[in-house]
């Protein structure tokens, strides 16, 4: 039978028009073409929250096994091994070597020294009346805590940062990986070879990632290999979604002043803004799975072997799931988004990117309330998945 | 291998295996059993793998910790014999434990 439907949408992740505002694309998929398949590159998204949360949750016929991305026929095997591309029960033990040291209660003893950075970072701006939140501040300070938890020294932070925008950037309608990204990819991993070796005598124990994964590694639990893949993994996880989820906060407050009022006047709700700005303009669009065995959703029969985005923030957009889903709200707080994926395979630094987002947004909102975004400087990195700026040019009052 | 049954809030009954260091949420997940979501992936911040534990076996766990409690709070039809799946480990201690499930997961909005 006929597993791709001609539905009318179209719609291309891959296209940089689509990335300025993706949202309408959204709404006409969920209301057309909820279970839409693109026939040009050959995959599935799936747009409504129940379809989505059902496929996070069978992970047997959704497998991760072939990687996130959404991209066909790609083989995440060739590079080195990384939890993120595995299934349960290995993904699970893997996993488990780092969790108890990412729970709220752990992560929480990192406020103090989040909130300093923070500060550290705006204070130098204030005084001049413009900076660029992205560049001066978004960018720098998720680089700096995951530096304390894998142990890059400072003089090395811009240059793994800098190979992690070269890896997630895509050109127009690029499909696939190109030589920048294959390229950024292999320098972190000699990168962080050279940093494992250096650091497996120094240090001992289990209180910070690495020096648990390091650990493992002497325990026979893990390979050198999967050593290097855990440091590319976390240095890309630890940055770029949670740089570019402050961008979109930040611009979000700009855009609906009266919302960011509300943050300003009280700053205990600020957390309930972070949850819905993930909701509402999360940086994680979509997360891919192979399908392992034929499966059928609203009447589409999807092939094993198929790709399948899961298309989270089309999700927490799904008027069936949220009331009024189109309208920003940070009171709202509802903490049942899937912008950091669910179940088995959900981000293991949710609790590390909800502190950081909510603690610079606090500092930003005390020290800068009034910023105005020069939106002719506004830019995006460009990636089917990653959603946010690179620059966000502001101005605001001048103080000491 | 510790068998876990997990009893849905209508009934009906799920025996699994589960591997020893894998919690109680992950042993339900990884089965596929109904009723428990794990939503958060077991880093205690959903109150998806809310369950009750009966009197009988609550000494062999752990005690409930800061942060269980705290999202624990938050979970809709908590009763006394509360507790999160994912935050107690499966141990051979625990063949032959019973979990009953709520009638539905999650946590209250703030």
């Amino acid at each position: 039978m006929a597993t791709s439907p001609e539905t009318g949408v179209h719609f291309d992740p891959y296209a940089h028009e689509v990335h300025d505002d993706p949202y309408p694309y959204y709404a006409k998929m969920r209301e057309q073409a909820p279970v839409y398949y693109n026939r040009k590159h050959g995959y599935w998204l799936l747009t409504k929250w129940d379809d989505c949360q059902a496929a996070f949750r069978d992970f047997r016929t959704f497998s991760s096994a072939a990687g996130p991305a959404l991209e066909a026929n790609q083989d995440v095997n060739a590079g080195y091994p990384m939890f993120i591309n595995m299934d349960p029960p290995q993904h699970t033990r893997i996993r488990k070597l780092i969790q108890a040291l990412m729970l709220p209660q752990r992560i929480a003893e990192l406020e103090p020294y989040i909130r300093e950075k923070a500060v550290s970072l705006l204070t130098p701006h204030l005084k001049s009346g413009r900076m660029d939140l992205t560049q001066d501040f978004a960018a720098l300070l998720p680089m700096d805590v995951i530096s304390t938890m894998i142990h890059v020294p400072v003089e090395d932070q811009n240059q793994v940062r800098q190979w992690a925008d070269d890896l997630i950037f895509r050109e127009d309608g690029q499909f696939g990986l190109n030589e920048r990204n294959i390229t950024a990819y292999l320098s972190m991993g000699s990168y962080f070879d050279k940093l494992a070796t250096e650091l497996s005598g120094k240090l001992a124990g289990d209180d910070d990632i690495f020096s648990a994964i390091l650990q493992a590694e002497r325990e026979g639990k893990l390979s050198h290999d999967d050593v290097i893949g855990f440091g590319i993994l976390l240095a890309i996880a630890g940055n770029e979604t949670t740089t570019k989820l402050i961008g979109n906060m930040c611009y979000r407050l700009w855009q609906h002043k009266d919302q960011r009022q509300l943050l300003i006047d009280d700053p205990q709700k600020i957390a309930n803004g972070v949850e819905e700005t993930l909701r509402f303009d999360g940086s994680t669009q979509m997360i891919g799975r192979q399908v392992m065995q034929d499966v059928e959703i609203r009447g589409n029969t999807i092939k094993a072997g198929e790709r399948v985005g899961l298309c989270i923030i089309s999700a927490s957009r799904d008027e069936g799931r949220y009331e009024n889903a189109e309208s920003y709200d940070v009171t709202r707080g509802a903490r049942d988004h899937m912008a950091f994926g669910s179940g088995v395979h959900s981000c293991v630094g949710s609790a590390l990117a909800r502190l950081e987002v909510r603690v610079c947004m606090e500092e930003l909102l005390r020290l800068i309330p009034d910023y105005e975004i020069d939106e002719a400087g506004l830019e995006r990195t460009h990636n089917p998945n990653v959603r946010g700026f690179t620059h966000v040019p502001v101005t605001f009052t001048p103080h000491s | 291998m510790t068998t876990i049954t997990y009893i849905e809030h209508d009934g009906a009954e799920h025996v699994v295996d589960v591997e020893d260091d894998m919690n109680l949420m992950e042993g339900a997940t990884l089965n596929l059993v109904p009723g428990v979501e794990g939503m958060c992936g077991g880093i205690c911040s959903c109150a998806t793998c809310h369950c009750y534990i009966s009197e009988e076996w609550e000494s062999r766990l752990p005690p409930i910790s800061v942060g269980e409690e705290s999202m624990l709070r938050t979970a809709r039809h908590r009763r006394t014999a509360s507790r999160l799946g994912c935050q107690i480990t499966v141990t051979p201690e625990l063949e032959g434990l019973r979990v009953d499930l709520p009638p539905e997961q999650g946590a209250d909005d703030a």
